[in-house]
């Protein structure tokens, strides 16, 4: 990865980030630079991004409003940032009045109908009583509310009130809202009125106009009703007009706009200084020849390149672009589900995938069971959805179950068909659970080597010398593990040297962070006092140690779950056993169904366990930044 | 009862989840964090961890600490979205949701600047950053002139109908209350909905997780409308959920009624809250205050629990979130202690997961 910093003109600013996004292979940064300049160009740049931003909005609001799809429209093959506002502008401000003023005219015949409706009801229910609507409001001993609250809060509203005699009738429901006719005592009004407030009530009145007995409310409402049905009907025949007649020029401009948008945003993140931009940076060493000639031709010759190495820092990372070779890459989302490596860290995903493939196939070693998974994958990588992108996963994790299927002699359970070219892990459960754990030891201890390989590169001293993970680390555990083994073995060695080395490795451990900063340089060398470091650092200690230990033995699993598997493939073998010839095939294809879809899935948590928690905790932090180059469309759309 | 299809799906929401705890902050880092001398030594300190992306566009050498917070909650907002695109159907409904919060907060934020007549710049300032996840016109919500018109732009989404019944209200009151409570209790009973749409152990693992969220929150909300707004009982049930997961209208109804904190939340939750017995003898008013801590608490516990067993449900997501929002919690009051220049015991005291 090189970081460049181009130097380029106002005039050709533009041309050059029109060009750069249609490039693709600039991950931009923000400039750092020197007195004089400003960071970002901001100003006019930022202004005319909001401005087509909000325009792409408007105009997406307007074709949204007017029912015109926008898929498949083409970018314009010339976008003119300085002038494209206005034009489009103008004209969108015509097109929204148009559309504000026909909105509004909607909204208004809805709201009337949607009244005139609700009192229509009201009318209808009052008809058989002869008095006149407003009467009803005066009752002697009645208080007597009618009006609509929201549907879903009437339920809530009757056992709100407990505290009072009251009667609440709904008539009618329309959309979300319920016509009711709420009436309890006069004594008692304050108390329902407060109720219904908080209910969002609101009180239906008759429209102005309007008056008389029921009957008479209800023609003249009818009458009322049709006039509103017309309008609304007249509204849609003219939005269907002005979507034939504005809709190519508004779909049009809307990508112009969006076009633009992103253009200036871009711009206006350049360093700036006067009339010269600066447009800072990171693109892959194999990209390098193609931008600067890119640069050249776009500038003619007129733009100064500068090319850095990198140099991360943590407020200032340098973007990573993984380049593993494509069967390595569905490992690269198990990596990156993690974290993403920082530029200045191993990538861990050969080793990953080379363990994970590893570890997968012990656990699950069926020359079968191996197969089937191998050919589920083949059959997602075929399909579209949501598990294509495991099907590499499947295929590889199938094809080492396989593998190690042979090696156990082991076909859908049964051992008695092809010979064992290593061991029988039901048959050799001490010897398969050793090799496990000293397949663990063999893995963490990789883990503690790409520990130092990468604090070296990082020139973390305290953290290579002095850290559980580091040197110390590494040392202390391979002797606890050495003398582990040989107490096991029975084999005799110098117990003084050995006690000597892991007291002087723990004590280093203890000290870690003041031995760090003692080598760093850095000061203070203690923080908070040698008695509250001293026992933080002990407790640490402890805890270190017994992660040598349980990290070492939850390898076990992978001896476990391979003796597991064995035993449940017998199991299923068992069931089918004494059944007719149709019954025990059904048996042993459901079993085998199930043991590749539940077990084979259980192994893969596992492994992932075992690779997240074992093995990256050595050493890998996942902090990148992932390299993304800036295009000239979105990044879904380019 | 977890379909065969959603096996796989969790597997992977699990990979996802686990890697993603182990992005939490280590017990050294906490340390780190609380010995901060400013805002400035812990922002520097912060960017060195996951929380990098969300911080990296801000100014190291004196930060606007409502900015680190609105940051640190995007993460958070992040953290929620995370395992949704491998999640199964109903779960997924559920977390997009829970994530859905920080929209509804967004708009409160919203409303309240417009109706204070804020720059739409500084109201844009003070909202959490929610990117393209978002399919909100953020902007063009905080040019608006006004709180109505602010709702009649929303009209055709969830929030639009939610607010649409409290309009009226609004224009003649010119109070927030009833959009913001329109806006709340909407919210809460589409979440409730999604619980109830839930089966088998997924449906109990959202009871333990969300149920209790929901529920905690309608208590709350009844005690502060009775010890601070004086509502009448039938306001009080009017302006709460009626049907939560343990905390239905008979408890609101007796909280409406007068009964104290500590002997509503033993009947409703037992002994299963911890810190109960700080409650005792407390006020209301101050054990109300506290009841915040021993939720967050239960949360954190669960959590915890949680992830220590067997991984193919909702409950290791939902655990997730709570130790991601446990975690942005205390960063919070980390950041705040040493604003206000606490030592790092006395913040230390403050965290959740201390």
């Amino acid at each position: 990865m090189r970081k460049v910093n181009i130097f380029v003109s106002e005039e050709n600013v533009l041309d050059i980030t029109i060009a750069l996004g249609r490039l693709g292979v600039l991950h931009l940064d923000e400039a750092e630079v020197d007195e004089g300049w400003q960071s970002s160009a901001g100003g006019y740049w930022s202004e005319q991004a909001d401005r087509y931003a909000s325009l792409e909005r408007r105009l997406r609001n307007a074709l949204d409003t007017l029912g015109i799809s926008r898929e498949g429209v083409e970018v314009p093959d010339q976008l003119v940032p300085k002038e494209d506002a206005r034009m489009i502008e103008e004209k969108v401000r015509d097109v929204e009045e148009d559309l504000d003023e026909w909105q509004e005219r909607k909204r208004a015949a809805k709201r009337t109908r949607e009244r005139l409706e609700l009192v229509v009801e009201e009318s209808r229910l009052l008809s058989p009583l002869e008095i006149s609507m407003e009467a009803l409001q005066e009752l002697d001993h009645l208080h007597l509310a009618i009006g609509t609250i929201p549907k879903e809060d009437l339920t809530g509203l009757q056992m709100a009130i407990f505290r009072i005699p009251f009667v609440i009738i709904p008539i009618f429901e329309r959309k979300d809202r319920a016509l009711i006719f709420a009436a309890t005592t006069k004594d008692n009004a304050a108390i329902l009125d407060l109720a219904l407030k908080s209910a969002f009530f609101e009180p239906l009145e008759l429209p102005e106009g309007v008056s008389g007995s029921p009957d008479e409310v209800l023609a003249d409402l009818e009458k009322r009703l049709q006039e509103v049905e017309k309008q609304l009907a007249h509204l849609e025949e003219e939005r269907q007009q002005m979507a034939e007649e504005r809709g190519d020029r508004l779909l049009e401009w809307w990508r112009r706009s969006q076009g633009d948008a992103r253009v200036t945003d871009l711009i206006g993140r350049f360093g700036r200084h006067g009339e010269t931009y600066l447009i800072v940076g990171w693109v892959p060493e194999q990209d390098l020849d193609g931008l600067i000639k890119t640069v050249s031709e776009v500038t003619e010759g007129e733009a100064d390149i500068e090319i850095l190495e990198p140099r991360p820092s943590p407020q200032r990372p340098v973007p990573t672009l993984l380049q593993n070779p494509p069967f390595l890459q569905p490992f690269e989302r198990i990596v990156s589900t993690f974290g993403f490596p920082e530029y200045d860290e191993i990538d861990p995903t050969l080793p990953l995938a080379l363990t994970f493939v590893l570890m997968y196939g012990m656990m699950f070693g069926d020359v079968g069971h191996g197969l089937l998974l191998f050919l589920v994958g083949a059959w997602f990588s075929r399909r579209e959805g949501v598990l294509t992108s495991l099907a590499p996963l499947m295929l590889a994790a199938g094809a080492s179950g396989t593998l190690f299927g042979f090696l156990y002699g082991s076909l859908f359970g049964r051992e008695d068909i092809l010979p064992h070219i290593w061991l029988s892990p039901i048959e050799s459960i001490l010897p398969i659970l050793t090799v496990s754990i000293a397949g663990g030891a063999a893995l963490l201890s990789l883990g503690f080597i790409l520990h130092l390989i990468s604090a070296w590169q990082s020139q973390e001293w305290g953290s290579f010398f002095f850290s559980d993970d580091g040197l110390a680390g590494f040392v202390l555990y391979l002797s606890l593990l050495g003398g582990g083994v040989a107490l096991v073995q029975g084999v005799t060695f110098p117990l003084a040297a050995w006690a000597l080395l892991l007291l002087t490795m723990a004590v280093l451990i203890l000290l870690q962070e003041p031995l760090s900063r003692l080598v760093t340089g850095r000061r203070p060398i203690l923080e908070s006092g040698w008695g509250t470091d001293l026992v933080q650092s002990f407790f640490e200690l402890f805890e270190t140690v017994i992660s040598y230990f349980t990290n070492s033995l939850s390898f076990v699993r992978l001896g476990a779950f391979a003796i597991a598997h064995a035993g449940l493939s017998q199991v299923i073998l068992i069931l089918s056993e004494g059944s007719g010839v149709l019954l025990r095939w059904l048996i042993i294809l459901v079993g085998a169904l199930v043991i590749v879809g539940f077990e084979g899935l259980i192994v893969g948590i596992q492994t992932l366990r075992l690779e997240y928690y074992e093995f990256f905790g050595k050493f890998y932090r996942g902090g990148g930044l992932a390299f993304e180059p800036f295009r000239l469309l979105p990044r879904e759309e380019a | 009862m977890l379909g065969v299809l959603d096996v796989p799906r969790y597997a992977a929401v699990n990979a996802r989840v686990r890697g993603r705890i182990g992005r939490l902050l280590p017990p050294a880092r906490w340390r780190i964090l609380l010995n901060a001398s400013d805002s400035g030594e812990f922002l520097q300190y912060l960017s060195g961890t996951a929380y990098r992306p969300v911080l990296a566009a801000m100014v190291m050498e004196r930060p606007d600490l409502g900015e680190i917070e609105r940051r640190l909650w995007q993460h958070l907002a992040q953290a929620y979205r995370a395992p949704l695109p491998f999640m199964p159907g109903g779960s997924k409904d559920l977390l997009a949701w829970l994530w859905r919060r920080f929209e509804v907060n967004n708009l409160k934020t919203i409303l309240r600047g417009v109706k204070g007549g804020a720059p739409p710049a500084q109201i844009r300032r003070t909202l959490v950053p929610l990117g393209s996840d978002s399919e909100l016109p953020w902007k063009t919500l905080t040019d608006l002139a006004s709180v109505p018109v602010v709702v009649e732009r929303l009209e055709g989404s969830f929030y639009g109908s939610a607010l649409e019944p409290g309009l009226e209200r609004y224009r003649r009151e010119e109070l927030l209350f009833p959009l913001e409570i329109r806006l709340d209790l909407a919210y809460f009973r589409q979440l409730l909905r999604f619980v109830e749409a839930l089966r088998g152990r997924d449906r109990k693992e959202a009871q333990r997780f969300t149920g209790v969220m929901v529920d905690s929150q309608n208590v709350s909300w009844a005690f502060r409308y009775r010890i601070y707004d004086d509502f009448s009982p039938e306001e009080i049930l009017n302006y709460t959920l009626r049907k939560g997961v343990r905390a239905d209208a008979s408890v609101i109804r007796q909280i409406a009624a007068g009964a104290s904190v500590l002997p509503t939340l033993q009947n409703v939750w037992g002994e299963s809250l911890p810190g109960l017995r700080r409650l005792v003898g407390l006020p209301d008013k101050q054990a109300l205050l506290e009841m915040e801590r021993i939720f967050d608490r239960y949360f954190y516990n669960e959590a915890t629990e949680t992830l220590k067993g067997y991984s193919l449900h909702l409950g290791i997501v939902l655990a997730y979130v709570a130790l991601q929002e446990t975690e942005v919690k205390d960063l919070v009051s980390v950041l705040e202690g040493i604003a206000a220049n606490w030592s790092p015991d006395r913040i230390h005291a403050y965290r959740i997961a201390g």
